[in-house]
Parts: C-alpha cells; sequence; structure tokens
C-alpha cells in the first residue's frame, strides 16, 4: 500500500526542513530560516488531529490497530517521488535517494498519535563527543575496539515510550528486635527483644517510562533515565523532523507489569522506612501491595543509537538525546584484565610481605 | 624447819617452771628477740645438718654431716642441710635466708654460704637452696634448676629425704671442684664466682691472628676447626668483631655463658666480639650452647634468644650447629634481629599475595562495573511529592530473650614446676633462692 507522508518545506525556498536539536525551531538546511514549530504546523496545513493517544479508546479498537501494522507498507516521497518500503514500527524516516526526512503520518494518526515528546537537546556532535567521552577513561577497553567505533552511524531516532500513573495501596508486616548486651562477673549476656511492626498506607507515582518497542533492549532504555520532564512538550509532528521516529509496537498492557514492579519496590522501601523506628535487625514478613487507578500515556523521547561490531559480537550504545548520558556494555580485554589484576597485587604483595616479616619474627 | 622445807619445795618448783618457759621459748630459740647472743649455733662448731622435721636417723644424719663437713672445709663456704616443718609464718625462701644469717654460716668477708632447706609444713612443702654473699653466683637459676630435677623424683615420689640429701651434697662436690680447677688463662687466684668482668673485650686491636676455635671439647676434626675458623676469621673482618668459638667438657664458671665470656675476656679478645659456646658438663646435666657478646654486638645479641632460634632447626652435629650458629650471628650483629627462616619469608610472599590479589580483583571488578551499565530497579524518582499517606502504623511488642555466654576463667596454675627468686631476708642481708613445691 502506498500512502503519502508528510514532509516540511522551507516557506522561503521549499527546501526539506529539520528540527535542531535544543531550540523550538525548524531550520531550512539550504537557505538557513528558522521557523517556530507551531508557525509552521499552521502554515502547512497537516491533517486535523484526531484525539490524542487514549487508552480506553486503543483498548477498544486494539484488534483495528494491530491489524494496520501487521505488514509493511510502501510510501512514496514527497521530495523525489522514491518509494519508501518501511517495516510496522517505523514512524519517521529518510528518503535513501534524496536524505529527505520523512514523517509517516499514519502512523501517528488515529489514536496513536503520542500525547507527549521529549525534543532532542544535544545534537549528533554532541552525542558523538559523549559516546567518546564514555570509551574514555575505560581501563579494560580493548585498545582496537576504540579505533573501530564509527561515530558517523550514530542515529538520532524518537524511541516510543509508555509513561505509567498509578498508585500503590498496600500494607506489609515486619519482625524487627532490638539488641542489648551486658555482663556481670561470671557471664556475657545478650538479651533480644522480638516486635511485630504493621505499616499500611498508600502513594502515587507519574510518569514511569516503559519502552514500548520491542527491537529496544528494555535494559538500554531503562538505564538512559532521567529524562527531564519538565521539557516534556506536547506531541508534535514538528519536533520529528531531522530524525528517525519509531511507533510503539508493544502493548501497554504488556509494559505494565515492568512499571508496577518498580512501583512496588520502592513502595516496599518507603514502607521499610516508615517501619523502622531504630530497630537493630529489620525483617519482611509478609507484604500484601496493590497497583490502583493506573493509566497511561504514550511518549516519544529522544536517544541516539549506535551499533559496533567487535570480535564477532554485536556492542549496542544508547545516548540519551536530551542529558547525553551514554549506556551500553564495553567490551572487556581479557589481556589488560590479567594485567591489572597480577600488577596490583604484585605491587601491593611485596610491602604487604615486607610488613608481615616484622610481625612474624 | 617445816616452814623452811616448804619454801625450798616451792622455789625448786617455781625454778622448774622457769625452766620449762625458757625451753618453750625457744622454738625460734636462734632469732634474735628470742636470743640476744647465739650460743647453741654461732661459733666454730656450726652443725651440718639440722633436722628440725626429724626425718633422719641418727646415723643417716651423722654420715650427712661429716659429708657437708668436708664441702666446707675444701671449698672453705658455709653450707648446712636444714628440714623444718614450720616454717613461723615466713616463707621457705626468707626462713632459710634468716637461718643462715642469725646462726652464722656465712664464710669469710663475703659471708658466703648455702643452705638446702627441706619444708614439711602442712600446706606449704617443698625444698629450697638459699645462698648468700657469692654463693648467690654460683648457686644461680640453671644451678638450682639441674639440683631440682636431680632430687625432684627422690623427694616428690619416693620421699626418700636421705638420697635427696646425698645427690645434693655430690653435686654441690662436683659443682664447687670445677670452680675451684680453673684453666691457667684465668688470672692467678680466682674464684670464677667472684669476678665482676666488664662487657667490653680486653683487646684494643682487632687481632686475626688470634685463634678462632678453641675446641677444647674435642668435638671437631681438623678440617671442620680448619672450615669454621676461616669462616670466623672472614666474619671478624667484615664486621671488624673479633668472633670465636669456643668448646669445653667442663664448666670452670658457674654458669656456661660465664666460662665463655671469661675465656673471651681474659685472653684479651677486642673489645668488641663474640664467643659461640658449646659447653657439655655433667653437674650442668648437659649440652648448653648458646652466643656471649662484648661491646656493640652485646647490644645487639643480648635481646635476641639466638639458642631458641638454632633449637628449633633441630641440627644434629656439633658442627652442623656450630656452623649454623656462627652464620646467625654474623646476621644477628649485620641487621639486629634473627634471619626469618624459609618458611616463614614463603609464609610472608604468601600473606602478601593473597591480600594483593583481594584488593586487586575488588580493584578490577570496580573497573569491569564501569564497563557495564546498571538500569533502575525502583521508581523513587517518579514518586509524587507528598502523596504518601500512613493510614496505619503499629509496634507490637512480642518477647524476650536472654543468651549468655561463661566469660573464660584463669587457668590454676600447675604446680611442680621450678622457681628462682632474690630478695632480702629478715636481717637485711640479700639471698638468693631456687626450688619446688610438692
Amino acid at each position: 500500500m502506498s500512502e503519502q507522508p508528510k514532509s516540511f518545506k522551507c516557506p522561503s525556498c521549499g527546501s526539506p526542513i529539520v528540527f535542531v536539536s535544543g531550540s523550538e525551531n525548524l531550520t531550512c538546511n539550504n537557505c538557513g530560516n528558522a521557523y517556530p514549530v507551531e508557525a509552521l504546523i499552521k502554515a502547512a496545513d497537516f491533517e486535523a488531529e484526531e484525539s490524542a493517544f487514549d487508552w480506553g479508546d486503543y483498548k477498544r479498537n486494539f484488534e483495528e490497530n494491530k491489524q494496520r501494522f501487521e505488514n509493511t507498507a510502501v510510501y512514496i516521497c514527497g521530495s523525489c517521488g522514491a518509494q519508501i518500503e518501511c517495516d510496522k514500527t517505523t514512524a519517521a524516516t529518510k528518503c535513501p535517494y534524496c536524505d529527505n526526512v520523512v514523517v509517516l503520518s499514519d502512523r501517528i494518526d488515529g489514536g496513536l498519535k503520542p500525547n507527549y515528546v521529549v525534543p532532542f537537546a544535544i545534537d549528533t556532535e554532541a552525542a558523538k563527543k559523549a559516546v567518546l567521552n564514555h570509551f574514555s577513561g575505560k581501563k579494560l577497553l580493548p585498545n582496537d575496539f576504540k579505533s573501530l567505533h564509527k561515530l558517523s552511524k550514530i542515529t538520532g531516532i524518537y524511541v516510543p515510550f509508555w509513561l505509567f500513573d498509578g498508585g500503590i495501596d498496600g500494607k506489609m508486616k515486619f519482625r524487627g528486635t532490638r539488641i542489648r548486651h551486658y555482663s556481670d562477673r561470671k557471664y556475657d549476656y545478650t538479651e533480644t527483644s522480638y516486635y511485630n511492626i504493621y505499616v499500611a498506607g498508600e502513594m502515587r507515582f507519574e510518569k514511569i517510562p516503559v519502552d514500548g518497542s520491542e527491537r529496544m533492549d528494555d535494559d538500554l532504555m531503562d538505564a538512559l533515565e532521567p529524562f527531564d520532564y519538565s521539557k516534556l512538550v506536547e506531541f508534535n509532528d514538528g519536533y520529528l523532523s531531522g530524525f528517525l521516529a519509531d511507533r510503539f509496537d508493544t502493548d501497554p498492557d504488556l509494559s505494565l507489569p515492568r512499571a508496577e514492579n518498580r512501583m512496588n519496590v520502592s513502595a516496599e522501601g518507603v514502607f521499610r522506612d516508615t517501619a523502622d523506628e531504630g530497630f537493630d535487625t529489620l525483617s519482611e514478613e509478609a507484604s500484601a501491595l496493590k497497583l490502583f487507578d493506573p493509566s497511561v500515556k504514550y511518549a516519544l523521547l529522544p536517544v541516539y543509537l549506535l551499533n559496533m561490531t567487535y570480535k564477532g559480537n554485536n556492542y549496542r550504545f544508547a545516548v540519551n538525546g536530551q542529558t547525553g548520558k551514554v549506556v551500553g556494555e564495553l567490551p572487556v580485554s581479557r589481556a589488560k584484565q590479567w594485567l591489572y589484576t597480577l600488577g596490583i597485587a604484585s605491587a601491593i604483595a611485596a610491602p604487604v610481605a615486607f610488613i608481615a616479616t616484622w610481625f612474624l619474627r | 624447819m617445816k616452814k623452811t622445807l616448804v619454801s625450798l619445795i616451792l622455789a625448786f618448783f617455781l625454778f622448774s617452771l622457769c625452766l620449762t618457759s625458757v625451753s618453750a621459748a625457744t622454738v625460734e630459740y636462734w632469732y634474735p628477740e628470742n636470743q640476744p647472743d647465739f650460743q647453741d649455733f654461732h661459733g666454730e662448731n656450726l652443725p651440718r645438718v639440722v633436722d628440725n622435721a626429724e626425718i633422719l636417723t641418727d646415723e643417716q644424719e651423722s654420715e650427712l654431716s661429716a659429708e657437708v663437713q668436708y664441702i666446707v672445709d675444701r671449698y672453705n663456704i658455709g653450707y648446712v642441710i636444714f628440714t623444718d616443718d614450720d616454717n613461723h609464718g615466713l616463707s621457705k625462701e626468707v626462713y632459710s635466708a634468716d637461718f643462715l644469717y642469725y646462726n652464722g654460716y656465712g664464710v669469710g668477708d663475703t659471708y658466703d654460704a648455702v643452705v638446702f632447706y627441706l619444708s614439711l609444713e602442712e600446706g606449704n612443702r617443698g625444698w629450697r637452696t638459699t645462698s648468700i654473699g657469692n654463693c648467690e653466683n654460683i648457686f644461680n637459676s640453671t644451678v638450682t634448676y639441674t639440683i631440682d630435677e636431680l632430687v625432684d623424683y627422690d623427694i616428690r615420689t619416693n620421699r626418700d629425704y636421705y638420697t635427696a640429701f646425698k645427690k645434693h651434697i655430690a653435686f654441690v662436690d662436683s659443682l664447687m671442684s670445677n670452680l675451684s680447677d680453673t684453666p691457667d688463662w684465668y688470672p692467678e687466684g680466682t674464684l670464677t664466682y667472684n669476678l665482676d668482668r666488664e662487657d667490653a673485650g680486653r683487646g684494643e686491636n682487632l687481632d686475626l691472628s688470634k685463634p678462632r676455635v678453641i675446641d677444647n671439647g674435642g668435638y671437631f676434626t681438623d678440617k671442620e676447626k680448619s672450615e669454621l675458623s676461616e669462616k670466623l676469621k672472614e666474619y671478624s673482618k667484615s664486621l671488624n668483631c673479633d668472633l670465636i668459638l669456643f668448646t669445653d667438657k667442663k664448666c670452670h664458671a658457674p654458669t656456661p655463658y660465664i666460662y665463655a665470656g671469661d675465656y673471651y675476656y681474659y685472653n684479651d679478645y677486642y673489645k668488641d666480639g663474640a664467643v659461640i659456646y658449646l659447653i657439655n658438663d655433667e653437674y650442668l646435666g648437659g649440652y648448653y650452647y648458646n652466643v656471649c657478646g662484648f661491646g656493640k654486638a652485646y647490644d645487639k645479641i643480648s635481646n635476641i634468644d639466638i639458642a631458641d632460634y638454632l633449637y628449633k632447626k633441630d641440627l644434629k652435629t656439633p658442627y652442623d650447629l656450630s656452623n649454623e650458629c656462627i652464620k646467625t650471628v654474623k646476621y644477628v650483629i649485620s641487621h639486629n634481629r634473627l634471619p626469618l627462616p624459609t618458611k616463614k619469608i614463603l609464609l610472608c610472599i604468601l600473606i602478601g599475595y593473597v591480600i594483593g590479589l583481594i584488593i586487586s580483583l575488588i580493584y578490577v571488578s570496580t573497573l569491569k562495573r564501569k564497563m557495564r551499565f546498571v538500569s533502575p530497579v525502583d521508581a523513587k524518582e517518579y514518586l509524587v511529592d507528598g502523596s504518601y499517606i500512613v493510614h496505619d502504623k503499629s509496634v507490637d511488642y512480642l518477647y524476650t530473650t536472654v543468651t549468655k555466654v561463661a566469660k573464660p576463667q584463669d587457668n590454676d596454675r600447675s604446680g611442680g614446676g621450678s622457681s628462682f627468686s632474690s630478695g632480702s631476708s629478715s636481717s637485711g642481708g640479700s639471698f638468693s633462692s631456687g626450688g619446688r613445691d610438692f
């Protein structure tokens, strides 16, 4: 199926126009003019938005929405007319022929439009520098890995996230002890007093992010936190221009347990702090925690991705497109690991052995 | 007439009473407060066996007295065997020392005397060899320990006191004979227990031509003597100290340490040096080896137990022992400490590497942790401020347990070991005393 994707053109010269990280503008690469996003939206005469993502609607229309993305689709580039084939989750991409950025509107319409977006605050160069900084100072990193970095392949992409709100209502039971020591001429005594502690309460959480893309590693995306939600804005197509974007392919019902688990862990910690009145030991005996009033919003959060292959293994790095935080697992050089272990052991062994000779004399 | 007779009878009766009370007062008759002049004991005919505990027959007492008197006459020291079953509230050491002082057993200007005292006081049984004057130098802790080992079985197990006294007398005879029969290198008329030499040698220069190995004991072959001599010469030169090796089969001084030191001193070796000695003497009960230092070597050797270090090496022959001792002395003088055994060195290296590995593994694991990323497990950053409400909280007391652990108690001291002490008697005179309780 071929559909007409949206693209942004400069009102002045008609060239492709992209969103500039860290600003509120779309900038024309040709004439250099910059335009506020909102202004271009009005001028470009986009289709009227349907209602923003609503979980209730989504759940009701789940089957219909699911079918829309079971197959790949083909799109016509608005700039050069080339046919672009995309997988089911791409929401914005680049034309491989003219490099024009296209937003695939229907992927973000129809009740699937994100509620929020956090715009990119750092550009590609800053992201590259952040990755280089991440590599530097890593003593166990293989030397030839550093030379492998192909930072030109770093890609900015809006990753779909579910932002969960919810409350935890529950109660917990703890066993606490207070210990006292004393002695007389003949014996040392240990007196242990045991207590049951009950705590019941509730608390609320908001905007716990869980990534909604199957092909994004959940742990990697979680590690990019925190995002500065003060920069969270109502979604607007304009922010996507210049970057790739993915659409969610993980149902929020399936993502909810991940958020709920984090809420439960936090709740247990809060209840424990409440129960702890200076006990010498405090152990959990029972807990009953329940999620109430869950809701979810759909947001696109900015991430730079870099994939590297080293000795047959794939290493993926992600950069928080807002804060510049870099996450990713680095390869460990076995040779360096042994060198450090034995080198430090030997350096310490000599003075320790010398000191030991004084004590064993 | 009748009146006169009654008066006489009464007077006689009163006189008898007085005599009785005087007799009763002579339990501690030789103490000054009970008898200002020592008529019974002071004088020339001092008894050599005083058996207040009445454990000897008359014949035994007579025989032992003659033997003790022989020693007194031959060696010109006071010597007596004394038994009692009442220490009169004093310690065995002080009581026996008082016995010597107050009864005039001391000989010569330095008041030399020794008593072998056996106490059979209930709850306070034991024996002591107590000495005063120059006899304190002779009957030192080494000698009294040897005596204790000699008589222990007879007294403690067999209760054969007569045999124990005989052995004591024989030992003193042998000891005094050694001390009197001094080698030629001692100054003429020397009483080896009456020497007070310095801790530095008399030689002004290091003279490597002086003998290095003096093997009076005959423990080494010529080849061994030559090897040891070369080694001692080499070390003496490098340390600028006189190192010599001295052996003998007799100890002509109160202790082997003194005897070996006397050799070094009276043969005018250098002011700084050490004599390694191996001396075997019957009266000592065995084989003694150690090092006596002089001058700067004295400072370095005196606080280090070289004999114990060598004992642990379990060396079998005099040559091996001497060889090892020479090397050890050289090390001690050079480094102010004993060399560490190879096993201990390896242990120190092992400890060093274990600690080093632990630290390095901890450090490397922190470096590896930096190579990974950590995902948050909780949502505390997303907790809404002020949203936490506590509906209920209660703390219920359940019960209390008490456990107790007994404190370690001091172990009872085991009896039977030798003790040696020095002190002052009731008269103020000093004494040395060694012995055991049973």
